[in-house]
């Protein structure tokens, strides 16, 4: 009997240590799955921006100017201010607004018109920025979002702007309408800017950080690599058009001058 | 013992799963290997694209002026710190030949940080011709990127070392053969890189450790490319030896003087390039701007620049839409300098006139203004004055304005009745949309002639006598123009045997804005319907 007892007390010890081995390579398979999920939920909204960004160019060409951005309530379709359209191109939100999918003929759209990056929630919608606000280039007030506002302006007008939207590298010392430190300006000449807010979304981002400054509705945007430094997390994904490239597309197309 | 086949069984079980879970694991990474390898290169190719279009934007889409014209690109990033350096060697490309390959100047471009499938940024060279220079103000060998001087000198082979482009050849009959103009490489992992026969071949050093870069990764050793992360090397891969061309893709040669050409053998190979044994010895992928890509898009930029200056004189209120006369082709080489370029009366098709525009004030009195719209911003051809740019110091247009050609219609000329009104014996028509009347009727057109054409039947020749000749510049019914001018254009010319003497007068009207085979011309036109 003694050696019954002892095969079965080794059994035992052997069920534990399988389970913990199993436990361990299971893990080891996890934790690649999740960061290979991240990668891939980063790669495949860095791809829907770019699919987003050849969409808006698309509507330019088509439309001669840039979409407005839509509202939370426009259904996704540009949003204009009460009482005005594309002859006059103020946008409701110029800064702060959604990438209009509806009006853009973007496909696959939540149930709201909205395009959402690849993590999903509602939070998570694509968002839309454009030049504009009031702001004049050769005497055309919001010349990118005004039917035939690039033409007015003409190329040469447009070329000597002293700027559009500002992207910057960090948050550190940046204003309202401007970087600051000319190191910090990845350029001052997007015409408009493309951006999801990441995996964290639903939080609001404290005051002050980097990602804070991509939703406060100013024309001044951050773009760096993402970090997990507390107070100042960044996993935001932007992308952005110049407005050479811009004004180059419409030329070959035929829409400029 | 009823426990020990039991405990045997259980063994096996283990034993099945260990093995399972390791077949999985094995597979697994396997399968996201070659899907990474798609998508990575699906990347690098979107980066490439990128790049490609953002530049060939900042060469036709910047703010240009009376003394500095479209066709420049800027210079590489040699610290990594995404802005162009602001010089990159002399005009003949003779010295700073390391300074004109560096990384793609991102920021300069207005692009997001653009990484190839693998992370990295790219690299970027320039042509030597193309480089934008700060003080090219002070040459006009400089300022002159037309049509046939600015050929490109980048030599491109590809994987197995044949030569696609030639930057040897300064041929203007033959611009696509010729070489690059620039060239942008996805530089891919680091490799081992070829070190000769015989020499072993080292990995390629991407650090940038020991205080030679600051926080934000910038280069700051001088020359920056003694750190290793800013040297070309570590990133640009070597063909394996003479069967390949011997092509280094970390270093090229490219200058533009003549008898420098001939050094231009040194160039780019596209990757991947693998060895007799399939070992991958060169894994960068290159995207390349070719004469083709560029020189359409700067000549269509020249042109919508000459029509914006026409259609603000039109626009002028004391002109009412008139225009003014072209300057005949065949005082082009006039004893008497100031005839050259000069308007004569009833000339609807030539070159675009230089100021003061005396033809056209006598016939269509004294409100028709003999200068361009005054003001900076309008005409990119003229200074402030109005005056024709270049009539005084250097300018990019004295080059350009032997290619440019201007057809008014006779509806819109100096002489014209207060509002030009059109039909199809007055109006310049579209030769592609004759057919759709009244709407295809245009008050003007400018055309752009393009490096010379020796295809088909054309046999085009440049300089004097050959540059009286439209056909010599332009092809098609868009030489036909000609035949609207009286006969002979200018009292100093002789008279023009036109072998289709008698051909309506509304054949002479077409005008074809359609690029083929055998016509280069590039044409913007004015609707005469926006010019009223």
């Amino acid at each position: 009997m003694s050696v019954a007892s002892r095969s079965r007390a080794f059994t035992l010890l052997e069920v534990a240590l399988v389970v913990f081995m199993l436990a361990i390579l299971a893990s080891g398979l996890a934790m690649p799955f999740a960061t290979q999920m991240t990668l891939r939920r980063q790669a495949e909204t860095n791809r829907l921006l770019e699919e987003a960004r050849e969409a808006v160019l698309g509507f330019a060409l088509a439309n001669g100017r840039l979409p407005c951005p839509a509202t939370a309530a426009s259904h996704g379709r540009e949003s204009f201010e009460p009482g005005t359209d594309e002859r006059e191109g103020r946008c409701s939100n110029f800064h702060d607004g959604f990438l209009p999918g509806a009006s853009l003929g973007f496909s696959p759209l939540d149930g709201s018109g909205f395009v959402r990056d690849a993590w999903g929630l509602e939070s998570n919608r694509v968002r839309y920025a454009v030049f504009g606000a009031g702001q004049s280039v050769a005497g055309i007030p919001n010349p990118l979002t005004r039917a035939n506002g690039m033409q007015a302006a003409t190329l040469a007008g447009l070329g000597s702007a002293p700027g559009y939207l500002h992207l910057c590298a960090s948050g550190a010392g940046v204003g309202p309408s401007s970087c600051g430190a000319a190191s910090n300006q990845l350029t001052r000449r997007a015409a408009f800017v493309i951006l999801s807010l990441g995996p964290n979304s639903a939080t609001t981002p404290p005051p002050g950080s980097d990602e804070s400054r991509n939703v406060d509705g100013d024309p001044v945007f951050v773009s760096r690599e993402a970090g997990v430094a507390r107070d100042n997390a960044f996993d935001d994904q932007l992308t952005w058009v110049a407005t050479s490239l811009l004004a180059s597309r419409l030329a070959a197309a035929g829409r400029l001058p | 013992m009823p426990s020990s086949p039991r405990e045997r069984g259980f063994a096996l079980v283990v034993v099945c799963a260990i093995v399972a879970i390791a077949v999985a694991t094995v597979f697994t990474t396997a399968l996201a290997r070659i899907a990474g390898g798609s998508t990575r290169a699906k990347a690098t190719d979107r980066a490439l694209a990128s790049a490609r279009e953002a530049l060939i934007a900042y060469a036709t889409s910047r703010p240009i002026d009376p003394v500095v014209g479209p066709g420049y690109l800027p210079c590489p990033d040699l610290d990594d710190d995404g802005w162009a350096e602001s010089t990159c060697g002399s005009m003949t490309g003779e010295t700073g030949q390391w300074q004109r390959l560096g990384r793609l100047p991102w920021k300069t471009l207005g692009l997001p940080d653009l990484r190839d499938g693998h992370g990295e940024r790219l690299w970027y060279a320039v042509s030597s011709k193309h480089k934008g220079l700060l003080n090219c103000t002070v040459s006009a060998a400089c300022l002159d990127m037309g049509p046939e001087t600015a050929l490109g000198t980048i030599t491109v082979r590809d994987s197995s070392g044949t030569v696609m482009h030639d930057g040897t050849l300064a041929d203007p009959y033959e611009p696509s053969a010729g070489g690059a103009v620039a060239i942008v490489l996805a530089p891919g992992p680091a490799l081992e890189r070829w070190a000769g026969v015989g020499s072993a071949p080292a990995l390629q050093d991407r650090s940038c450790e020991g205080g030679r870069c600051n926080a934000s990764g910038h280069c700051l050793t001088h020359p920056p490319t003694l750190t290793p992360k800013c040297d070309p090397r570590n990133y640009l891969d070597r063909s394996p030896g003479p069967a390949y061309a011997d092509e280094d893709n970390a270093g090229f040669i490219d200058r533009n003087d003549l008898p420098g050409r001939l050094g231009n053998r040194d160039g780019f190979i596209l990757g991947p390039v693998a060895g007799p044994d399939g070992h991958i010895w060169v894994n960068d992928r290159v995207a390349v701007i070719s004469y083709d890509d560029l020189m359409p898009r700067v000549m269509r930029r020249v042109a919508d620049e000459v029509a914006a200056c026409l259609r603000a004189f039109g626009a002028g209120p004391a002109n009412r839409g008139r225009l003014p006369w072209a300057a005949p082709l065949c005082r082009a080489s006039d004893p008497e300098a100031s005839l050259r370029f000069a308007d004569a009366p009833g000339v609807y098709f030539g070159r675009v006139p230089d100021t003061p525009f005396a033809a056209a004030q006598q016939d269509g009195g004294a409100s028709l203004s003999p200068l361009w719209v005054q003001g900076r911003e309008t005409c990119a051809i003229a200074d402030s004055a109005g005056v024709t740019a270049g009539a005084s110091g250097l300018s990019w247009w004295t080059s350009w304005k032997r290619h440019v050609f201007y057809a008014l219609s006779p509806a819109f000329g100096p002489d014209a009745p207060t509002l030009p009104a059109c039909d199809r014996l007055t109006c310049l028509a579209s030769a592609e949309h004759a057919e759709a009347g009244i709407a295809a009727r245009q008050s003007f057109a400018v055309l752009v002639a393009g490096a010379p054409l020796r295809r088909g039947a054309i046999r085009q020749v440049r300089g004097s006598p050959a540059d009286l000749d439209a056909r010599n510049w332009l092809e098609g019914v868009n030489a036909g123009l000609r035949l609207l001018n009286p006969n002979p254009a200018a009292p100093q010319c002789p008279a023009e045997a036109v072998a289709g003497a008698g051909s309506r007068r509304e054949d002479a009207l077409r005008v074809s804005t359609t690029r083929t085979f055998d016509r280069n011309d590039v044409v913007v036109t004015h609707s005469a319907e926006r010019a009223r």
